[in-house]
């Protein structure tokens, strides 16, 4: 069974846009729609996933051969709870202003699918540096994800980048019409469906391109 | 009938025996939905649409000026242009042509204040076609009043720019807009107007909104092509009729009566032609009505308890939401009983 | 139950035997995983409470700055360290976060207040300052608020709302002014939000009815005390 497995390099390289957990694998969309208003939340929410992914993985791939079918969701549970507390804790001591934001968001990544599911997919069935690297992969490709939607929520709802003014909102004495809604709970899901769309788009029309080639 | 496809079971009766003969059917006979009137086609609802929201667009004209006509030309160069670009992007067959596009570019920009920069009839334009419309498959698949997604989409991201005081300009030379727009003023305790200037409308508001009189002309222009569905428009009025009746009674002195709510705001524009909006309203006649009843309703709750000073676009947007539901509620009755449910 | 079907037929019985063995091992199995949980229950459990004991004394003390930071920018002369966080009850017998606050030196320079209440959308949390008597307001400070972006939410960015709060009188309720302030306890609202700028006002008032004579008693005490 285990050569049918991807190695460690695809595992790597899947994560971050073949496999996208936003937007190949619709996952984690909690953190995704509720966080991104603006880049500074969504990069410590990329960043605490990552750590409990990459974490949870490490532990998850080292415990591989004690595992039972029937056991090993409740392992995965308790192993991804535990990582999850040392995040919130850490955040709660080290940057407490992203804490108090990201409110019950950091204790809710617990529930975050893209985590259960990478250790059910690779890091109980694969060796411990192809679960890092599918950790790392997978880190990378939310953390993009969130990114790319907090950039387009960010820079048309505030006029900000990172909390840097790239366009002066009207509010502020500028020019820019701030759009309100994008920072509002609709922009997400309207933002979140735009780039769906246009990630879509582009990957049909590169397999098209393939297909035309073949 | 129960047809002969029902899958009664193992145990059931043979259903065709009994139900015909035990009662004789009443009889409501209308012709069949798949008929249709050739002279109903979409392209001459939409240009009915149009011809009535002359006088409201000749009224706003009138009381805000230029910027009124620019808006109007602004929104529905901009709803055109979208749906071309969106239908093209989708690989359909042109759209344009049937207008439905130009009417809710007409009916967006008439729904917004007079001072409203350029950009916000062009954002809304885009969200009312793009994802009031397109996003669901284009016309007739919309589940939401394009124009209605489109005014909410920029009055939540531009609430400075469109909320009370957009509509008020001190320094204007044009007497309406030294004022707060009647619903405003009701809401914040100042004199009210009077129902005359209500009904003429000379008053502030919304581009098309003030005028009601111009509201009733061309609605009952639809009404009677048949174009729009009275029963919308007389739920929604009577609607918000009782319960401000029902206020008017327990508060006979208050400023703001029954007529006032009638007249003021967007009531009577949106009942005419908001809510009649075919494609996200209920078919059925009865649905129609409670369609019109619940989005009366809602104004009235809005206008009253909520921190919006109206509230026909919310309530509009909410039963469009209803609508499936509605439909589901009021589907009429075939001829011999009703049609059998899948198990 | 093995023992009957062993005398009933010989391949049954081979059969059996296998089961057996297969149960046993299972509750092997089953005892190896218990454990397993339990140890790994154990060791994160202990992993957990090392985190804790070594966080949770910067994570009470970024809570308890949070307001203590903004001690001395609310009231002139104030430290943030010197200041001390005290209980009041008020005339209407809600309870009140109140901090005392203090110079360096440990003199009363006036009284930071917590208050919250309804605001347009969500509550509005506010940090009030008022002076040693509790006569004037020497700032306040918009702790949390969810007011409408664009519009409400500039009671706490944008052109400077709170900046009109100090210097105004605690003893007549606040009142929002849209044209012109021409007395002392009007407030200018923010454009086009006057509910969530009344809404400050009125966490204000209600703040200051519930809690003047209250801190002007225990000022007092504070003066009469050596």
């Amino acid at each position: 069974m285990a050569h049918d497995q991807p190695t460690a390099l695809e595992r790597f390289v899947n994560g971050i846009l073949p496999e996208n957990p936003v937007y190949r694998q619709l996952l984690g969309m909690c953190p995704t729609l509720a966080v991104t208003g603006a880049m500074k939340p969504a990069m410590t929410m990329a960043g605490a996933t990552a750590f409990v992914l990459i974490m949870a993985n490490i532990m998850i791939s080292l415990m591989r051969g004690l595992l039972k079918p029937h056991l090993r969701i409740l392992v995965f549970t308790l192993t991804i709870a535990t990582f999850v507390t040392i995040a919130d804790r850490f955040l709660a001591a080290f940057m407490y202003d992203m804490s108090k934001q990201l409110g019950p968001y950091i204790p809710l990544i617990i529930v975050n699918c893209i985590i259960i599911s990478r250790c059910e997919i690779c890091a109980s069935k694969q060796s411990l540096f192809t679960a890092v690297s599918d950790g790392v992969g997978m880190s990378m490709g939310f953390a993009l994800a969130l990114a790319s939607i907090a950039t387009v929520r960010e820079v048309l709802g505030s006029g900000t980048w990172f909390g840097l003014t790239l366009l002066r909102s009207q509010g502020e004495g500028g020019w820019w019409p701030a759009w309100g809604i994008m920072v509002l709970p609709p922009g997400a899901f309207i933002t979140l469906g735009c780039l769906l769309g246009l990630v879509n788009w582009i990957q049909e029309r590169s397999a098209k391109r393939q297909r035309a080639r073949a | 009938m129960a047809g002969p496809e029902t899958e009664t079971g193992a145990g059931g009766e043979a259903p065709s025996e009994t139900a015909p003969e035990a009662r004789a059917p009443d009889l409501h006979v209308a012709p069949g939905p798949h008929i249709s009137n050739p002279a109903l086609t979409t392209r001459g609802m939409m240009v009915d649409v149009l011809l009535a929201l002359i006088p409201a667009a000749a009224m706003a004209t009138w009381v805000f000026g230029l910027s009124a006509l620019a808006q109007i030309a602004i929104c529905a160069a901009s709803c055109v242009v979208f749906e071309a670009v969106f239908t093209r992007m989708r690989g359909r067959r042109l759209s344009i042509l049937d207008g439905s596009a130009l009417v809710t570019g007409v009916i967006l920009a008439l729904s917004l204040p007079w001072s409203a920069p350029w950009y916000v009839g062009v954002i809304a334009s885009l969200a009312a076609i793009g994802l009031g419309k397109i996003v669901f498959g284009g016309l007739g698949q919309n589940l939401f009043n394009p124009a209605m997604v489109g005014r909410a989409f920029v009055m939540i991201s531009f609430a400075a720019l469109l909320g009370a005081p957009a509509y008020v300009d001190p320094a204007s030379a044009l007497d309406a807009l030294t004022q707060a727009t009647p619903l405003t003023a009701a809401k914040q305790g100042a004199p009210v107007p009077g129902l005359w200037p209500l009904f003429l409308g000379v008053t502030n508001g919304s581009l098309g909104e003030t005028s009601s009189l111009a509201c009733i002309l061309g609605g009952l222009f639809l009404c009677l092509r048949r174009t729009a569905a009275w029963q919308i428009p007389a739920g929604v009025i009577l609607g918000v009729a009782v319960l401000a009746g029902l206020d008017n009674l327990l508060h006979p002195d208050a400023a703001w009566t029954v007529l006032h709510h009638l007249l003021g705001g967007s009531l009577l524009f949106g009942a005419f032609f908001i809510a009649t909006d075919p494609v996200s309203s209920p078919l059925a006649p009865r649905g129609r009505f409670i369609f019109g009843l619940g989005v009366g309703i809602l104004v009235y709750v809005i206008r009253v308890f909520s921190g919006y000073p109206e509230g026909v676009m919310f309530a509009v947007l909410l039963m469009n939401a209803a609508t499936p539901l509605i439909h589901r509620a009021t589907i009429p009755r075939p001829l011999g009983g009703p049609v059998p449910q899948k198990a | 139950m093995n023992a009957v079907m062993v005398e009933r037929s010989s391949p049954g019985a081979h059969r059996s035997e296998i089961r057996l063995h297969a149960a046993m091992r299972r509750r092997q199995g089953y005892i190896a995983e218990g454990l397993l949980v339990i140890v790994l229950a154990l060791s994160f459990g202990v992993g957990l409470a090392a985190v804790h004991v070594f966080l949770s004394p910067i994570i009470a003390a970024n809570k308890e700055n949070e307001t203590r930071g903004v001690i001395p920018r609310l009231v002139p002369g104030a430290a943030a360290e010197a200041s001390e966080r005290l209980e009041a009850a008020g005339a209407d017998g809600k309870p009140y976060q109140v901090y005392r606050a203090a110079a360096g030196d440990g003199s009363l320079k006036g009284w930071i207040i917590l208050a919250k209440g309804q605001g347009f959308a969500d509550e509005i949390e506010l940090v009030i300052g008022v002076d040693r008597a509790c006569e004037k307001l020497t700032g306040i400070f918009v702790l949390a608020q969810k007011e409408t972006p664009g519009l409400g939410n500039y009671i706490e960015s944008g052109p400077r709302f709170t900046d009109q709060f100090p210097g105004k009188p605690t003893g007549t309720p606040l009142q929002v002014q849209k044209e012109k302030q021409t007395l002392d306890h009007h407030v200018k609202p923010v454009t086009g939000a006057t509910i969530s700028s009344e809404s400050v006002c009125a966490i204000i008032n209600q703040a200051m009815a519930s809690l003047r004579s209250e801190l002007a008693r225990r000022a007092e005490e504070a003066e009469s005390a050596p």
